[in-house]
């Protein structure tokens, strides 16, 4: 072997491990950076016989375990469709108070009946009317606060809906004008896979890759989003059922057409998922089974009021004790005006209504006992049942999805103690190779010495 | 072979250091408001069940605060009932006296001071509302003022205030009579208050001494004052009874509610030993995570390089 062969072979084991070494570098340095995947360094032969025999490295990507990257994306999208239902449910079962609070509708119209009980005791009271008839106000107000509630959050889902479908689209641009460079990138290729993690969190997407790095993204039932030929926009179309519409977007001239008015049934998951079930089910639900207990209390107390007199009347009057105006109940405005004219006698005989006649206010009272009234606490109970049951998915979901991502983080991940050992490796190996050329070039010196 | 990525390693130890800090913030809800949960959905299924018992101790306060009115009511009927029972006593008390001694002088004077302790008791208010006034108690239940306007009354019956009987919300799904209406109290007393004033229009005054015609007069009317003292007892007997229920209603109102408190403590009230033992476990799950965590992010290589 001559010495510029023995030369050239150190040098390149020399710059080898150079370049290793700055991929270790970078490891490093990404050590805290999500879904970023080491650099590894394979060293191979590089040799022409006679000429040349050294070493050649290919800095690669780690391979990332794509079912447990696929499964951590499904993860991702199941805890953040199941957290905004949970976030949301919270809110509005924080209209409700706490227990011991006492400002649920549920304790309100318990508050409202005691009223209506000690008014029966004191009929003649124009402030024991007034206090039953405001107590009456106060849970129907309850009533109202928890739907008006869950009004506020169907219209806080769809504002967040527009703004996730806008970065969403963003992402389906970026992942398509990524997918341009991926081939020649590591470090596109790491950012492909965090916008993909990061859309996934949006909702649920299958995810084919190409041998050079390339990904076609499709929702589950297989309209495209994104690939490298070109990417879709999503829009919200807001209505009595909220959609989600998709369109076809020209890269170039950012030009969008139509391609369905509905592909609510390809998200399958994802917060976006977790959005459109709030608008169209669980919210419409809520606020139905809110408006239908209220109105079903409103109904038996009209119509125990339908009985009663006012004082010196001898017949029932036919006005109505609550009202409803756009599904919110309240107390007639005439009564709450002058509560001396809340009619609580129930004479016999066709006897005019006496002033101290508080009989009508018992069974008004009494409607506590209906069934109408034991339903209120049952719907109380499901709100904060429906909040506990999205919580606890919301937790679960979200202990699934962090094993996943560590797992999935665990086959590509950077590993300090891994790059510290191979560090010291490569500065070996670089420092060998430099003794090797100080110790040619010795060589060179000393022939040159004995010319 | 396992691999451990550093980053995922962290973001392990970070989920652990945020359960265990969402346990020790659950346990501090629960050790400074005593209670399961600040949230409905903290207290789950039983949530309908302790509604309902925060339902039924409202209700019930409320029934009790009623049964006490009521009580005080049938309390002032019964002081005033005795009232006139007295003042009819005192009255045959009288004439059986002047029967025996022949003497009428303290007659009409006498019947003149009882039949106004009479229309007095009759007026009795008890928290502004008139107890003999039925469903009318708003108004006095008698426009006598005195002997005089009885004994001019073309008809005793006139100088009522009609009105029905009031019942009373002692309990849920009970009520109680609110006793006798003036009239039904008084009506025949007046009748004979009537007749003993204007007795001696007929049979003269009552002065000096007997005449044998006011003699038999007198014992017809205490024959009458016999009887409407009966017909008080009677009424004083149904307001015993009607105190009766109403303090048996507020014994089970109590046993009511305190039953239902026993059932909402159950459910919202947490074992306080209980929390403290948690608390304290959570802590050291914090400080375990914290200190691994910390650690963990300390990992550099700067001190080999």
């Amino acid at each position: 072997m001559s010495l510029y062969v023995a030369l050239n072979t150190a040098v390149s084991g020399l710059f080898a491990n150079q370049r290793a070494i700055a991929a270790t570098s970078e490891n490093i340095a990404n050590v805290n950076t999500p879904n970023f995947s080491r650099r590894e360094a394979h060293f191979e032969t590089d040799a022409i016989p006679n000429q040349f025999s050294g070493v050649d490295v290919e800095i690669v990507r780690a391979a990332v375990d794509r079912f447990l990257q696929g499964a951590a994306f499904g993860g991702a999208a199941d805890e953040a469709a199941s957290r905004a239902i949970a976030d949301a449910l919270s809110r509005i079962e924080a209209s409700l108070g706490g227990p011991g609070e006492n400002i649920s509708y549920a304790n309100k119209l318990d508050e409202a009946f005691a009223a209506l009980t000690q008014l029966s005791a004191n009929p003649s009271s124009t402030a024991a009317k007034a206090d039953a008839l405001f107590a009456l106000q106060a849970a129907f107000d309850a009533f109202a606060r928890t739907g008006a509630a869950v009004v506020a959050e169907s219209d806080a889902a769809l504002g967040r809906l527009n703004v996730d479908t806008a970065r969403v689209n963003a992402l389906l641009d970026e992942i398509y004008r990524l997918n341009q460079v991926v081939q020649d990138s590591a470090g596109a290729a790491d950012l492909l896979d965090q916008r993909l993690a990061e859309l996934s969190t949006y909702l649920s997407i299958n995810v084919a890759r190409s041998e050079d790095g390339r990904v076609d993204v499709t929702l589950r039932d297989g309209a495209t989003l994104a690939n490298s030929a070109g990417f879709a926009a999503l829009g919200v179309a807001a209505g009595p059922q909220t959609t989600i519409t998709l369109s076809s977007v020209d890269p170039d001239s950012g030009a969008a057409s139509l391609l369905s008015s509905d592909v609510n049934a390809g998200i399958q998951s994802g917060e976006i998922r977790g959005l459109l079930d709030l608008r169209n089910v669980e919210l419409p639900r809520l606020q139905a089974l809110v408006e239908a207990t209220a109105r079903d209390v409103a109904d038996e107390l009209n119509a125990v009021y339908a009985g009663n007199v006012a004082v010196g009347a001898t017949t029932p009057s036919g006005q109505a004790l609550i009202v409803e105006a756009l599904g919110v109940f309240s107390v007639n405005s005439a009564l709450l005006a002058d509560p001396a004219s809340f009619a609580i006698a129930r004479p016999t005989g066709g006897a005019a209504g006496g002033a101290n006649d508080g009989s009508g206010a018992i069974p008004l009272a009494n409607v506590a006992t209906t069934a109408a009234a034991r339903a209120v606490a049952e719907s109380v109970a499901q709100i904060g049942s429906a909040a506990r049951d999205a919580d606890l998915k919301a937790e679960t979901n979200k202990a699934l999805a962090d094993d996943l991502s560590a797992r999935a983080a665990a086959s590509a991940g950077v590993n300090l103690d891994e790059e510290l050992s191979n560090l010291i490796l490569y500065q070996r190996a670089y420092g060998a190779n430099a003794r090797v050329i100080a110790a040619i070039d010795e060589l060179w010196q000393s022939l040159l010495q004995i010319i | 072979m396992t691999r451990i990525s550093d980053l995922g390693f962290q973001q392990i130890l970070l989920n652990s250091f945020q359960r265990a800090q969402g346990s020790a913030q659950l346990r501090q809800i629960q050790l400074s408001t005593g209670k399961v949960s600040d949230r409905y959905s903290g207290v789950g299924v039983a949530t309908g069940q302790l509604l309902s018992a925060e339902g039924v101790i409202e209700r019930v306060s409320a029934y009790e605060k009623a049964a006490g009115v009521a009580a005080s009511r049938l309390q002032t009927q019964e002081a005033a009932l005795t009232t006139i029972a007295d003042s009819v006593a005192r009255l045959r008390e009288r004439f059986v006296v002047a029967m025996s001694t022949g003497s009428a002088e303290l007659i009409a004077p006498e019947l003149a001071s009882e039949a106004q302790r009479i229309i007095a008791a009759l007026s009795t208010e008890s928290g502004g509302v008139y107890v003999f006034g039925g469903v009318n108690g708003t108004v006095p239940p008698t426009t006598a003022q005195s002997i005089a306007d009885i004994a001019a009354a073309p008809n005793t019956d006139a100088l009522f205030v009609d009105a029905a009987r009031q019942r009373l919300a002692v309990e849920e799904g009970t009520t109680v009579d609110g006793g006798a209406t003036a009239r039904e109290i008084a009506s025949g007393l007046y009748r004979t208050l009537q007749e003993i004033a204007n007795a001696p229009q007929a049979l003269g005054a009552f002065s000096g001494q007997l005449t044998n015609a006011q003699s038999a007069f007198l014992t017809q009317k205490i024959a009458d004052l016999d009887q409407i003292s009966a017909r008080l007892y009677e009424e004083l007997g149904l307001n015993g009874l009607a105190q009766g229920q109403t303090e048996d209603a507020r014994v089970r109102n109590v046993q009511r509610r305190d039953l239902a408190e026993i059932v909402a403590s159950e459910i919202e009230d947490v074992d306080l030993a209980e929390v403290v033992a948690r608390l304290n476990q959570d802590r050291i799950a914090i400080e375990a995570a914290a200190q691994a965590l910390k650690q963990a992010s300390e990992l550099s290589l700067l001190n080999f390089l």
